[in-house]
């Protein structure tokens, strides 16, 4: 399995391409929460009008938890192509029959990778954005948190998306690494999620703090629809058509 | 390792591609599988390694059938070159070649310095792959093959796209491997002077089917450059078209009479 992890990477770190990609998903991060600054200004003059009782951290953190998980989602989509864009180059795809692979531990290591860089790529976006932790550090003096709470809900947050990067895995594959396809494909799932259409519907139903993250509404269901793609993605790279 | 191939046929859909092929390779031979574009031999190499779906007949190598469970075996002391550039361009050769040294267990590969020398690549493995040559892009290629130190090595075109010095550097290289290492070695090419000083054994394959099979000792070489020689593939391949003209000119001309010796 550690093989596994650090041939992917190496193989995604050193892509010289990687950088524009974190470079352009920080651009899109800015493109998302630009709207949800927008809005905070509107929302700013309403409170400062005559709501005096309410902090202005009230009027914004709704419309940012929408902001942060669209844009969770559309990184890990992307990444999810990206991952597999650079084995297509390689011709991975055609030779996987004449490799001894282990489709678990390569797809695992393929989850791990995109949903760590994922993390990084917010963790990234939300230090130059000042929202995700300013908003977290609000709770961390009102004790409402800890930092074992925030790995917890950040861990739970990732796992949520795991059914949308295995979804783009078998839609690359299903395409033959058509990555024009399959990113278009994705896009069209980005949008789907955001209806909460079956295994996206617990995205759909993600709230921010991990204390109204229901465990029977959204990480039985994510650990479900993720152990069923997950399955079904080793199969169908397992299959000799598809 | 031997090969047993039993009446393969492969199909398609509703077209079939191998046509009953009958082929047994002894333990150590070099055989040279030669045909035209899409006459099978892809398909074959696919076939004869667990690859196809529809198929009839049987592929079995060092005594299991490479439709069965046992292919994983087999698979770990096989070489594999099936495809062209399969390397990640934008990293080292030794990087390319660590990554899939990484895919075995550590007591099945060989040192990659071991395989740099194998294929002659000291002084560039630590360049980037895309600043190599066509000759050294396959050579790696074939590097990342021999990587489990497979006993056999299967090498679909690995002359194509490759200039007449890297030919001569994997001839030698092939060479090496078959007579100090005991590889059995099975390739395809689409000319024979490439793999001439090399095979043992001939192999020619026509529209999924083997036309020819004769051990090098036996073959004379006129026959052989019948089946290779372009200027009669091309002929064969416009057959028809010939015909129509020869029957519209209605003359027996130079090339009317090389034509019918060359087809005979």
């Amino acid at each position: 399995m550690r093989s596994y992890v650090i041939s992917e990477f190496i193989k995604i770190v050193r892509y010289p391409y990687t950088g524009i990609l974190i470079l352009f998903s920080v651009l899109t991060a800015w493109v998302l929460i630009d709207g949800f600054f927008y809005d905070a200004l509107e929302v700013f003059q309403l409170w400062s009008r005559g709501n005096p009782g309410k902090h202005f951290e009230d009027f914004t953190f709704i419309s940012l938890k929408k902001q942060i998980n669209l844009l969770i989602f559309l990184n890990v989509a992307l990444l999810s192509v990206f991952s597999f864009y650079i084995d297509g180059q390689a011709h991975f795809l055609a030779r996987r029959m004449t490799l001894p692979i282990r489709y678990t531990y390569f797809l695992l290591a393929k989850l791990l990778l995109v949903l760590g860089l994922s993390a990084i790529q917010l963790l990234l976006t939300s230090f130059i954005l000042h929202d995700y932790l300013s908003d977290f550090s609000i709770y961390f003096t009102q004790k409402l948190y800890n930092y074992g709470g925030l790995l917890l809900d950040f861990a739970l947050r990732l796992l949520v998306f795991m059914p949308l990067v295995l979804s783009v895995m078998i839609l690359i594959v299903l395409t033959r690494m058509n990555m024009i396809v399959a990113l278009l494909l994705a896009l069209l799932l980005f949008y789907t999620a955001s209806f909460g259409w079956l295994p996206f519907s617990t995205i759909h139903r993600l709230n921010l703090l991990i204390g109204s993250m229901s465990i029977l509404e959204v990480v039985i269901p994510a650990i479900s629809w993720s152990v069923f793609l997950f399955l079904f993605t080793k199969q169908l790279l397992k299959s000799k058509n598809y | 390792m031997p090969i047993n191939i039993k009446s393969l046929s492969v199909f398609k859909g509703k077209r079939q591609i191998l046509s009953g092929v009958d082929l047994d390779i002894a333990d150590g031979e070099v055989v040279c599988i030669a045909g035209r574009n899409g006459a099978g031999k892809t398909t074959l190499f696919r076939a004869m390694l667990g690859m196809e779906g529809q198929i009839t007949g049987d592929a079995i190598i060092n005594g299991v059938s490479m439709y069965s469970s046992g292919r994983e075996k087999i698979l770990l002391q096989t070489g594999i070159m099936l495809f062209p550039n399969t390397a990640y361009d934008y990293l080292s050769g030794r990087v390319n070649l660590d990554i899939i040294q990484r895919l075995y267990k550590k007591d099945q590969v060989l040192p990659i310095d071991e395989v740099v020398k194998l294929i002659g690549l000291e002084d560039s493995i630590d360049r980037r792959v895309k600043t190599y040559s066509a000759g050294m892009k396959q050579r790696l290629t074939i590097g990342m093959a021999l990587i489990n130190n497979p006993t056999l090595l299967i090498l679909d075109e690995p002359f194509n796209s490759v200039d007449q010095e890297s030919t001569a550097e994997i001839v030698r290289l092939l060479q090496t491997l078959n007579q100090k290492r005991g590889l059995t070695i099975v390739l395809s090419t689409h000319s024979l002077q490439e793999a001439e000083s090399i095979y043992t054994r001939f192999v020619f394959i026509k529209k999924g089917e083997v036309t020819f099979n004769q051990y090098k000792s036996t073959i004379i070489r006129s026959d052989v450059e019948q089946l290779l020689n372009p200027v009669t593939a091309l002929l064969i391949a416009n057959e028809q078209k010939i015909n129509t003209v020869f029957d519209y000119v209605g003359t027996t001309t130079s090339l009317q009479t090389l034509y019918q010796h060359l087809t005979q």
